[in-house]
């Protein structure tokens, strides 16, 4: 053991033992930062699982995802068009393999019932680029794309043996697939989801060269970087690719840039990995708290063993002896602290793990929300760099001894006047820093409250909904949308309609292209015979398809005019219903908009005259307040994906069980699926925010507590400190009033300043979560008050103790108090 | 013979600035000790024993003047070998005891000894325990110093400061906590050590503990004012008329 190594071993033991004598010190202190480590792991955790730990695939690290930015909102999306694919396919980029991949719904029926899967279309390439072959039979081939080649399905490992009873003689057997005559060709090895959650797998059907881009399918594009080759040279490669696209591309449709992005990366998406990085931030503040507040205990421990620090010099400590000392102090108390700070991180990623699968929508298998190698690697390399922190003002003090302390009696008091200014600033930025993250968590907490209590405009205490998938093949002769198969698929919308009305449980039901507050496809509105100066000038809303009865279903009275009925067929005059927002939108003039025409700005949108308008309800939950829209006739607007939404008698699982009976009525080879309350299914849209609400507010809380903890220790050691110096001026007749004034000058300044600075911080995270968040609420003064008032009562709170204690002292201990 | 005193000060001046204030707490001091003596540094209040055993102990350095240990100008040496220096040649006695209340009787004789760099676990616990018998204090060994009287106190503390056998042992006062008995009783013990050849510099108010020295100096404003076996005394009055 070397020499140096030996010492350290030496002061670890002295350390060791020290704390042991000092119970509370050493509690308060691990206490402390066992909490903002825990936090910053805890996080690290969240961020480790979902962004940068790559999935099961071989050498994932090779694997990215392209991502298009939309050139009109600056926006990256996972998709982009088939033809931004092909132009990438056929450029030569320098990769091992690439393909396209898109989810779908696929019905599968043959033997039982008609069960709904997550599908997965594929290019073939798409094997060569994951690298996993089939456990049985072969995966999609390059042959198996082309027209009129023989449909083909190849199966996940759930559904081979959930369905097929895990039967070694699958292959060859024909299935309906979406209504198709289909072979089965292959079964994929247990554990393979590509892309995220899929059960079983097709060839593409779309090409590029016949479907027009705007009715591309969104697809996502994968690719395998060559050997030797760099996420960057790939990158390069992509530039002028997106160019080209850019020229040749459809407004809307084409991708402004193409870039690469790892796969978790991908799946989580630009504003959540901002979102994830900026509450690892967060926490990073909530770290530099506890930090700062060990650093003070250390501080001030320094101070008041100022005499021992000087003992130790003139026995022959050298300098950085002394500071081997504080630092062996300072490792102690965080290894202790990481010890349960892991254990906490631990404990909270279990906890979230289930519930937070469950809130997401396609929740990919491979995310483990647990600690792994890497994180305990970050978290070492955090507990470092906070013995560091916590130790260097305490280490320096520790360079200074004191002649004066040591020599003369009763020196002990002499915390030096840097030191002491060092504490004194010390608490004060951790009550900014605690106040700037609890301003930010009580904006995010606000916000994400208002979406969640947000007034729909409905009651939808009742609505059961679900969801159903028209595949192409058994509606759509073409593949594509022509005249014939929109006719039959207006035809599905009111048979289905009927068969709802038609059973007993059903009091109203009625089908929507989107249930409100689920979203809508967004875009710009023009009213005839209004001049727009510019057309961004044109009011913004949306359209949604509905069946006549959804305006019963949801208990909606027209204000004006009349909502849709049977004599708002395919072949008649193309109507809308408008709400209140839209009406108000498109003629601000307040005459009343019945008999006007309007028009949505998406190719094939023909003039729409206005037969009515309705109350608002809420169109998207995450904006957060009421939208323009106008609905369309399903007969007129046909869509390949509808939501059910009924109203009626016997609870969720009668209406769910009499929603089923009316599909199976209509056509046997459909099923439904997300099948929900309204309720359920709202609460899934929100999960994101009510998660990243829930973190803010953890956080937040924490640095709350860490910010007691700061002025509960600084104060009792204060107190402490000066129990000699109180007792005499006890002894000098100071009266309560006088000690109190004492003691609330120091820790009154410090609240009022960190306070000021804390909450002078908070506009500049609004602007900041402001610009990542679309739907961030703006904070109100309350926001400001709220912190304000919270910070205060915990302040008060923690220093009643020492301040009691520092009461207590009687005139006597300024004689006894060694 | 070995002519080179064991300490030798040249001209040495100390002086403090603090809010403006010049303090000249020693000025110019001329001092010799030589191995094995006794010395006792007295004077009033303020007049710098104090700041002169600091320097002797190499825990300050000098403003001005030359201090030569064994001959070698030590007066500009780094801190790290200062420090090395008092580790192995100099033990300290404080008025104040200055034990660590954190760590036990023994460990606390053993702390300068684990500052050394190549003494083993073992070898520090025999030295410190021999050192503590030599006290008085051997049945005492687990005790924290709370636990002790204030003269048990300074006897551990003697210990501490013979634990590493220094050459010097330097002495503020050391009785100055302490009732008569206890004082007696820790004067005995420095006896007992100059007359086994230790080399000691004690200061002190009390004249009956100065008396015990085999030279007094005292120390009036910074200077040197007597120095009895020297006994220039006469010659430095004419000097100042
Ligand atoms: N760190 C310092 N800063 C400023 N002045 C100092 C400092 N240390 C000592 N002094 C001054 O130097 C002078 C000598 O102080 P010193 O402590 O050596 O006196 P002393 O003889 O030991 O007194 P006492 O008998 O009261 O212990 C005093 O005037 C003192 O105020
Ligand atoms: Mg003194």
């Amino acid at each position: 053991m070397t020499v140096a190594l030996r010492a350290f071993r030496d002061e670890l033991a002295c350390a060791g033992r020290g704390l042991a004598r000092a119970p509370g010190f050493a509690a308060l202190a691990v206490g402390v930062l066992s909490l903002g480590l825990g936090a910053v792991v805890f996080m690290y955790g969240v961020v480790d699982a979902m962004l940068l730990r790559p999935p099961p695939y071989p050498q994932a690290e090779q694997l990215y995802y392209v991502n298009g930015r939309r050139p009109d909102t600056g926006l990256l999306s996972d998709t982009v068009s088939l033809h931004d694919y092909s132009a990438m396919r056929d450029a030569g980029l320098p990769v091992e393999a690439i393909g396209a991949v898109y989810s779908g719904t696929v019905y599968l029926t043959g033997e039982g019932p008609a069960e709904r899967f997550e599908g997965g279309f594929v290019t073939a390439s798409v094997f060569d680029v994951v690298g996993i072959g089939a456990a049985l039979g072969r995966v999609i081939q390059a042959a198996d794309e082309r027209p009129g080649a023989r449909p083909v399905v190849v199966l996940g490992d759930g559904i081979w043996r959930e369905r097929f009873d895990a039967d070694p003689d699958v292959l060859g057997r024909r299935v309906r697939v979406n209504g198709v005559d289909t072979e089965i060709v292959g079964v994929m090895p247990p554990g393979f989801s590509y892309p995220v959650h899929q059960q079983l797998w097709l060839p593409t059907r779309q090409d590029a060269s016949v479907t027009p881009e705007h009715e591309s399918v969104g697809v996502m594009v994968m690719l395998r970087l060559a050997q030797g080759v760099t996420a960057e040279d790939v990158q390069e490669a992509l530039v002028p690719v997106a160019r080209r696209r850019l020229a040749e591309g459809m407004p809307m449709f084409q991708s402004g840039g193409l870039e690469l992005v790892s796969p978790g990366a991908s799946w989580v998406g630009e504003t959540g990995r901002q979102l994830l990085w900026g509450l690892l931030a967060a926490v990073g503040l909530v770290l530099l708290i506890a930090c700062a507040n060990v650093s003070n205990l250390l501080l001030a421990r320094a101070a008041w063993r100022i005499r021992e620090t000087s003992v130790r010099s003139a026995l022959g400590a050298t300098r950085s002896r002394l500071v081997l000392h504080v630092v062996a102090e300072s490792a102690l108390i965080t290894l202790s602290a990481t010890a349960i700070g892991l254990l906490l991180a631990a404990l909270a990623l279990d906890a979230i793990r289930v519930p937070f699968s469950n809130s997401v929508e396609a929740y990919p298998p491979w995310i483990d929300l647990a600690i792994h190698p890497p994180v305990v690697l970050a978290a070492l390399a955090a507990a470092f760099g906070a013995t560091l922190l916590a130790g260097l003002p305490a280490a320096l003090r520790a360079t200074q001894p004191s002649l004066d302390a040591m020599l003369r009696d009763g020196g002990r008091a002499g915390t030096g006047r840097a030191a002491g200014r060092m504490a004194w600033s010390l608490v004060v930025a951790e009550v900014a820093l605690a106040a700037a993250v609890l301003g930010g968590a009580a904006l995010m907490t606000r916000t994400v409250h208002l979406v969640t209590h947000v007034d729909l405009g409905i009651d939808s205490g009742e609505l059961m909904t679900a969801r159903v998938g028209i595949p192409t093949a058994a509606y759509m002769q073409a593949g594509h949308s022509e005249d014939a198969d929109l006719q039959r698929l207006g035809e599905f919308s009111l048979r289905y309609v009927e068969q709802l009305e038609a059973q007993p449980e059903i009091e109203a039901g009625g089908l929507t292209q989107m249930l409100p507050g689920h979203g809508f496809k967004r875009g710009w509105l023009e009213a005839e015979g209004v001049q727009y100066a510019s057309p961004d000038d044109r009011p913004d809303g949306g359209g949604v398809s509905v069946s006549p009865s959804f305006f019963a279903t949801l208990r909606l009275q027209p204000l004006q005019g009349r909502l849709f009925d049977a004599t708002d067929a395919a072949d008649s005059e193309r109507v809308v219903v408008i709400n209140e927002s839209l009406a108000r939108a498109a003629w601000p003039d307040g005459m009343s908009p019945i008999g006007r025409r309007l028009r949505m700005d998406q190719p094939g949108e023909p003039w729409r005259t206005v037969i009515g308008v309705v109350p608002d309800v809420l169109a998207n939950v995450e904006r957060g307040r009421m939208e323009p829209v106008g609905y369309v006739p399903l007969s007129q607007a046909p869509q390949r994906f509808v939501s059910v939404v009924v109203r009626g008698e016997g609870g969720p699982a009668a209406l769910a069980a009499a929603m089923q009976r009316a599909l199976v009525e209509t056509d046997p080879g459909l099923a439904l699926y997300w099948i929900r309350t309204f309720d359920e299914s709202l609460a899934l849209r929100t999960a994101g925010f009510r998660f990243i609400g829930g973190m803010f507010a953890a956080f937040g809380l924490i640095a709350l507590v860490l910010a007691a903890a700061g002025l509960y220790g600084v104060l009792t050691f204060h107190v402490g400190q000066r129990t000699r110096e109180i007792g005499l001026r006890r002894a000098l007749g100071a009266t309560d009033g006088r000690i109190l004034g004492l003691l609330s000058r120091t820790t009154g300044a410090q609240v009022a300043l960190g306070l000021a600075l804390g909450l002078a911080a908070v506009p500049v995270l609004e602007a900041i979560l402001d610009s990542m968040l679309t739907w961030l609420s703006p904070g109100s003064a309350w926001v400001y008050v709220g912190v304000l008032a919270v910070m205060l009562v915990v302040a008060v709170a923690a220093v009643a103790r020492p301040t009691w204690v520092a009461l207590r002292i009687d005139p006597a201990a300024a004689l006894r108090h060694e | 013979m070995d002519e080179t005193p064991l300490i030798r000060l040249e001209g040495v001046t100390k002086v403090f600035y603090a809010d403006d204030l010049e303090t000249h707490a020693l000025d110019r001091v001329h001092l010799e000790v030589g191995e094995g003596e006794f010395i006792s540094i007295s004077g009033p209040s303020g007049c710098g024993k104090s700041t002169l055993l600091a320097v002797l102990g190499l825990l300050d350095v000098p403003t001005q003047g030359r201090y030569l240990l064994r001959g070698k100008d030590v007066s500009t040496l780094p801190p790290a070998a200062r420090a090395q220096l008092r580790n192995e040649r100099i033990g300290f006695i404080f008025q104040a005891f200055n034990l660590i209340g954190d760590l036990a009787v023994l460990d606390n004789v053993m702390l300068p000894l684990t500052y050394r760099r190549n003494m083993d676990p073992a070898a520090r616990r025999a030295a410190a325990l021999e050192a503590l018998d030599r006290v008085g204090m051997a049945h005492r060994v687990n005790h924290h110093p709370a636990q002790l009287s204030g003269g048990q106190q300074q006897r551990v503390a003697v210990a501490r400061a013979l634990a590493g056998r220094p050459e010097i042992l330097l002495a503020d006062e050391p009785t100055g906590n302490l009732d008569s008995r206890n004082g007696e009783a820790v004067m005995g013990l420095l006896r007992e050590l100059h007359r086994d050849g230790a080399t000691i510099c004690m200061v002190t108010h009390d004249p009956r503990y100065a008396d015990h020295a085999d030279r007094q100096v005292r120390l009036f404003d910074g200077r040197i004012v007597d120095e009895d076996g020297i006994a220039d005394l006469a010659a430095r009055r004419t000097a100042a008329r």
